[in-house]
């Protein structure tokens, strides 16, 4: 079973992008309701958690996690 | 160095002067006392910590001065490093240890457990652990710190059972960032839980006003209050940032644009402060945060700066509240604030990428400096320094019994390209052995096999030799997992080949592979040449461990050559390694040992207490080790000696019942060995020769014979053994052999050949003062014994023999006694024996040298004393009385 499945992860107030690296090469959008997406393929659901573990220990608050197959 | 910092999580963090008052907060962990646990359960930066020690704090003084109640706190602040099972538990009763008001002998039965290669079940280490509890008159408040670090199951699980079991008098409390897998419904709904969660540690609007105007001083209106509360949302680290920030600036300023602002809050501020900073502060704060701890002398080797400034800024830093913690009284050692510590390291990576490398590298070499060889190793492979790590891994200072660090050096063995590994072969060598120190087998094969292909062509020098002898070695380890002897063999001789001569730790760890193999294969010599020299390699280079477990061989090798004085000299000296860990698993086959040998001594209360110290011993091996059987085994032999032969029989149906039940097949033969005995002496033979065909024991087979009146079979099973001894020079076999052959041919009437061998068999016995051997064949032997020792054989190892034998019959006459109105004389005992070997009274005088009417004479009197008529009901009550 492919597992990279694209994430999309909503998260309270705004990130500047310099954070990128910080997420893994997530991509990091700001929206106009004044939070951040988080935008990003992930191998696993290791590799997932490990993502949710640094925005817990950043102090982030999290809104929404959604998936999205690969080539939807 | 290292115990600073391991007793730093013990500390109890200092409480702030000025706090606000959170008593609603108090008030409700006060309440929560008598329940089981208290949970604080809330993301980074809501004062969780501050918290616990402002409660501790109170509750102390409360505690005293209202209720006179002493209260013992226990702290332990977790790290990712905890994950490992026997760390924590360690650190946790270090943790009890360390609280005031708690003795320092609690735990420590528990605390010796863990030093075990093999371990019991957590939930039998922990019941040890919570018995010393109980026995402690104080309250008791337990607080683990952080434990959202925790992500072991073993661990939870362990906690679990803790809570299940906790003592009346403990109190356990968490915090963390996110709720533990421990069934907290359950602990709500028996009312065991208190909770205290964000929302509840949230500055109220008017905890926040407190906080910023009268813990930070700030003149502020209501408004700016309230929009500064929405904004942060109550979150304590967010205010207390903010109202520095606005210490240095001005204030309306600063509300508009933060609360103007989406920006993530702790971004947001955290830059506000930094800008705020003196240059060479912001400087130290972004190097820092590489660091898991902070020292002077660290923090400078990592600044690296012509001026060592580190103490300085630290305790600037401090007073300041800005960003770090003490983690001491004498203030050698600080952490950040987790928050800060991930901002911050984004920051340096951010900003100056090329400068993280060389900063790890100098914190790597500090700790290295320091003999902190694990955390040397966590900075150079967080840059990936693979010389460096290799280096550190390949030294003794990385424990590798600690899960934890075996794991971290896996996980960066893992994250490597394979083209990496091919460059360094003997790093594919280390990832093997560290699987093999997690415990696991698969892939250590490939690893091994990658290491040798890595190795092809390559020049052989002395290093790529004493590489391909390590391999070699691992695969040795590997074998004899798989009780592959052939490959233990092979690879063992392999190993010592290639070592190079000075590498004497494995050259001592081949060589007790070697010996494994020889005695496996049966060649007792080479085995106990291979213990010897493994012994000598561990005294020059100190490798205790395998030194005992080479006298535990050892010993049992000169056991079974019937060197009996030097087993136990060897035996005993194993014990002594164990020096302040006398009831290390690994002891129970020295103590075992000197069971064994007591016993045949005649030393049965010395074998009853090795006896059951062995047992103590072995009990605390992982449950797919089968070494309890040996134990139980010598037990009920034990029992029998002392005439109990119904316990006997019990205890060793107990030992089958756990044999199958846990699989141990391989054990079967040797329990059914002794279950022989036992029958034959219940008198119930049929079933005893059933087991003795089943797993086919000749010496049983050749007792079930004789039972049976069928001397001629028994010799012709033994004689046929007997060659088979003596072509493999295995002599304690032997003399077996050699004594239940002469009690055959006794009983076959041909008395001169059967004084000819029992001839041979003390001959060979004397020397190692043999007894039991002899004793536990009962009256046919003491016939036999005397007839020696009328004819002048070995006069004072005869008489010894008998005097046991006497011994023997007074410790009977002393239990008949009790129950015979009329006791039995020596003599009417002795020719009841004679009785029950199916002598007629013709036989009987001619053996005792008496007249025939003196036997019919005694004869009655013993139909009289036992109440009985015939000499079937004679011999029968005899036996139930355990006369005979």
């Amino acid at each position: 079973m492919n597992e990279h499945i694209h994430y999309i992860i909503k998260i309270k107030d705004q990130l500047d992008s310099h954070w990128k690296d910080w997420f893994d090469d997530f991509a990091i959008t700001k929206t106009d309701d004044g939070n951040t997406i988080l935008n990003g393929v992930i191998v696993d659901q290791a590799a997932l958690h490990s993502v949710l573990k640094k925005i817990r220990d950043l102090g982030l608050t999290i809104i929404s996690v959604n998936s999205q197959e690969k080539g939807e | 160095m290292e115990n600073t910092i391991l007793n730093t999580k013990f500390f109890i963090p200092d409480t702030r002067l000025k706090l606000v008052y959170r008593d609603r907060l108090i008030n409700k962990l006060n309440q929560g006392i008598h329940r089981k646990l208290s949970l604080i359960s809330a993301p980074a930066g809501f004062g969780k910590t501050t918290l616990v020690t402002e409660w501790l704090d109170k509750f102390l003084l409360n505690a005293e001065m209202d209720t006179q109640i002493k209260c013992c706190i226990a702290w332990l602040s977790l790290d990712e490093n905890d994950n490992d099972p026997v760390r924590f538990l360690n650190y946790f009763i270090g943790a009890l240890n360390k609280a005031e008001g708690i003795a320092e002998t609690i735990g420590q039965k528990a605390m010796s457990i863990l030093q075990s290669p093999q371990l019991p079940p957590a939930e039998t280490i922990l019941t040890l652990l919570i018995n010393d509890i109980i026995t402690i008159p104080d309250q008791i408040v337990f607080v683990l710190d952080d434990y959202h670090l925790i992500e072991a199951q073993s661990i939870h699980d362990a906690l679990n059972f803790l809570l299940e079991n906790l003592p009346s008098q403990m109190h356990m409390v968490i915090a963390t960032r996110q709720d533990p897998p421990l069934p907290l419904g359950r602990l709500r709904a028996r009312d065991q839980l208190t909770e205290l969660r964000a929302a509840d540690l949230r500055f109220t609007p008017d905890e926040a006003a407190d906080f910023l105007k009268k813990v930070m001083g700030l003149d502020l209106s209501e408004e700016e209050v309230a929009s500064l509360e929405t904004r942060t949302e109550g979150w304590i680290a967010g205010l207390q940032l903010a109202a520095i920030s606005m210490q240095g600036q001005d204030k309306s300023n600063f509300i508009q644009s933060f609360t103007g602002s989406h920006r993530f809050v702790l971004d947001y501020l955290v830059e506000e402060v930094l800008e705020q900073q003196p240059e060479n502060v912001q400087e130290f704060l972004l190097r820092t945060s590489i660091l898991n701890r902070l020292s002077s002398p660290l923090c400078d080797a990592v600044l690296d700066l012509p001026l060592s400034s580190g103490q300085e800024t630290l305790e600037f830093l401090e007073r300041a509240n800005l960003f770090i913690v003490a983690l001491d009284n004498e203030r050698r050692w600080y952490r950040f604030h987790h928050l800060f510590a991930e901002l911050l390291r984004q920051r340096l990576e951010q900003q100056k990428p090329d400068l993280v490398a060389k900063l790890h590298t100098r914190a790597s070499v500090w700790y290295e400096k320091h003999g902190l060889e694990f955390e040397a190793f966590q900075h150079a492979a967080s840059v990936n320094d693979v010389e460096r790590a290799e280096r550190l891994i390949a030294g003794d200072g990385i424990p590798r019994h600690l899960r934890g660090a075996v794991t971290t050096v896996l996980t960066w063995l893992q994250s490597l390209p394979r083209s990496t590994l091919n460059a360094r072969p003997a790093l594919w060598w280390r990832y093997a052995t560290f699987l093999m120190f997690n415990g696991q087998t698969t892939g250590v094969d490939e690893k091994l096999q990658a290491a040798e292909n890595a190795l092809q062509g390559v020049e052989l020098d002395d290093k790529t030799r004493n590489l391909i002898g390590q391999i070699a070695g691992t695969r040795a380890m590997l074998a004899l997992t798989r009780y592959q002897v052939e490959d233990l063999l092979v690879q063992s001789r392999r190993a010592l080949e290639y070592l190079d001569p000075k590498n004497l730790s494995s050259r001592a760890s081949a060589t007790l592979t070697l010996g494994f193999a020889c005695f496996l294969q049966g060649d007792r010599t080479a085995a106990r040449q291979a213990y010897l020299e493994t012994i000598k390699l561990c005294q020059d280079c100190g490798n205790t461990f395998t030194a005992i477990m080479a006298a535990n061989g050892l010993g049992n090798v000169l056991e079974i050559e019937t060197h009996l004085h030097q087993a136990v000299e060897t035996y005993q000296h194993a014990l002594q390694l164990f020096g302040d860990q006398p009831l290390h698993t690994h002891a129970g086959q020295a103590s075992l040992g000197l069971a064994r040998i007591s016993y045949e001594w005649n030393d049965l209360d010395a074998a009853e207490q090795y006896g059951e110290q062995s047992l103590e011993q072995v009990r605390q091996y992982d449950e797919v080790i089968d070494r309890f059987i040996f134990s139980e085994i010598f037990l009920a032999r034990l029992k029998l000696a002392q005439g109990g032969v119904d316990d006997a029989a019990a205890l060793l149906a107990q030992t089958e019942r756990s044999a199958r039940q846990r699989n141990f097949i391989h054990r079967l033969p040797e329990i059914a060995e002794m279950q022989v005995l036992i029958l034959i002496r219940q008198g119930q033979v049929g079933a005893a020769a059933k087991l003795a065909r089943q797993y086919e024991l000749p010496l049983s087979q050749a007792r079930v014979a004789l039972a049976q009146g069928n001397a001629f079979a028994a010799l012709s099973t033994l004689e046929s053994y007997r060659q088979k001894m003596e072509a493999k020079g295995w002599a304690d076999e032997l003399l077996k052999v050699m004594i239940l052959q002469s009690v055959a041919l006794q009983a076959q009437g041909e008395k001169d050949k059967a004084m000819q061998v029992l001839g041979e068999a003390l001959a060979m016995a004397e020397s190692e003062g043999f007894i039991r051997i002899f004793v536990d064949e009962g009256s046919p032997m003491a016939q036999l014994l005397s007839e020696a020792a009328l004819q002048g054989i070995m006069p004072s190892y005869v008489n010894k023999l008998l005097d046991a034998f006497d011994a023997e019959g007074q410790k009977k006459d002393v239990t008949s006694s009790k129950q015979l109105v009329d006791p039995l004389s020596n003599r009417e005992i002795e020719i009841l024996e004679l009785i029950a070997s199916g002598l007629k009274n013709k036989e009987i005088a001619e053996q005792l040298v008496i007249s025939i009417n003196t036997v019919l004479y005694h004869v009655k009197n013993i139909y009289r004393k036992l109440g009985v008529n015939k000499r079937t009901l004679a011999v029968a009550k005899a036996k139930e009385i355990n006369l005979i």
